[in-house]
């Protein structure tokens, strides 16, 4: 929905400005649970209010790629990420030095 | 008996790939897998098969990134944030975005490049402040309770959330700038 700048300054008064819409819409992004009063004035805001919309959508790109598990990665870039041969040999060494010094 | 090459074959790639964009550098991932394994051997009496090997060892690693992190806030490494809001500070449209500084149309999922994206992710997390840093890894990758991060970080429920506003703010602007502008 497009909306007039004047209109939308009348708009934010009734609801929320972009600043505080940003702030609710990361709480909820994290998890947390907000005002049903403030939830549905920032909900308002981002059904009219294209930038703030974006910086929603933005910030959930950025967190799936932030969360992503090999999976997900394997999916996004069709590319496997692994180790090189020299540091697993590196690491197997040392494993099996605790083991040894452990008597595990 | 446990046969440590079985057990690197297994999971270190999974690990690796696990870890790999979650830190800056190939060589702090290596370090990172490697303490895991170290660390899963030190209480390996104590896992019980109740998850999965792969699920237990990715929750010691999800700790030890969670680490990596930790230590960094403790350096007394310079503060260089001087971020300002991209809002209007003042007069009718206070609290607007600020027209230079508004979101701009991001391309496709599908279209990321991967590997840029996460360096460029990688410097923008270095703009933060360590402390910024830490809380905005602990909510985000490891959603942890905001107990946690407010003692781990030394800071109120409220200074938490302005830490991860400005820091969402200031991290989406930063790979808008780098990663999408062109």
């Amino acid at each position: 929905m497009k909306i007039k700048k004047g209109m939308m300054s009348v708009m934010d008064q009734l609801f929320m400005n972009c600043e505080q819409t940003t702030y609710y819409a990361i709480k909820e992004l994290d998890q947390e649970k907000i005002n049903p009063k403030e939830r549905i004035k920032y909900k308002t805001h981002l059904f009219y209010c294209t930038h703030c919309k974006r910086f929603y959508q933005q910030s959930k790109t950025i967190d799936k790629i932030i969360k992503a598990t090999p999976e997900d990665l394997e999916n996004m870039s069709h590319k496997k990420i692994k180790l090189d041969n020299k540091t697993k040999e590196k690491i197997v060494k040392e494993v099996r030095k605790k083991i040894n010094h452990n008597n595990l | 008996m446990l046969n440590p090459e079985k057990w690197i074959e297994k999971h270190g790639d999974y690990l690796y790939a696990y870890v790999r964009y979650k830190v800056p550098s190939n060589e702090i991932a290596e370090d990172i897998v490697q303490e895991t394994f170290l660390s899963a051997l030190s209480s390996i009496k104590n896992f019980r098969d109740k998850s999965s090997e792969r699920t237990w060892l990715v929750a010691i690693l999800k700790r030890r990134i969670i680490d990596y992190y930790r230590k960094q806030a403790k350096n007394k490494e310079r503060n260089i944030t001087s971020y300002r809001l991209p809002f209007k500070q003042k007069g009718e449209n206070k609290g607007h975005w600020l027209e230079n500084r508004a979101p701009a149309s991001w391309e496709p999922d599908a279209e990321i490049n991967l590997d840029h994206f996460h360096q460029v992710l990688q410097l923008c997390l270095k703009m933060l402040s360590p402390k910024q840093r830490l809380v905005f890894i602990m909510k985000i990758l490891d959603e942890s309770p905001n107990e946690n991060i407010c003692k781990e970080a030394g800071i109120s429920i409220a200074n938490l959330w302005t830490i991860m506003h400005r820091s969402r703010l200031q991290v989406r602007e930063c790979l808008e700038k780098k990663a999408y502008k062109k």
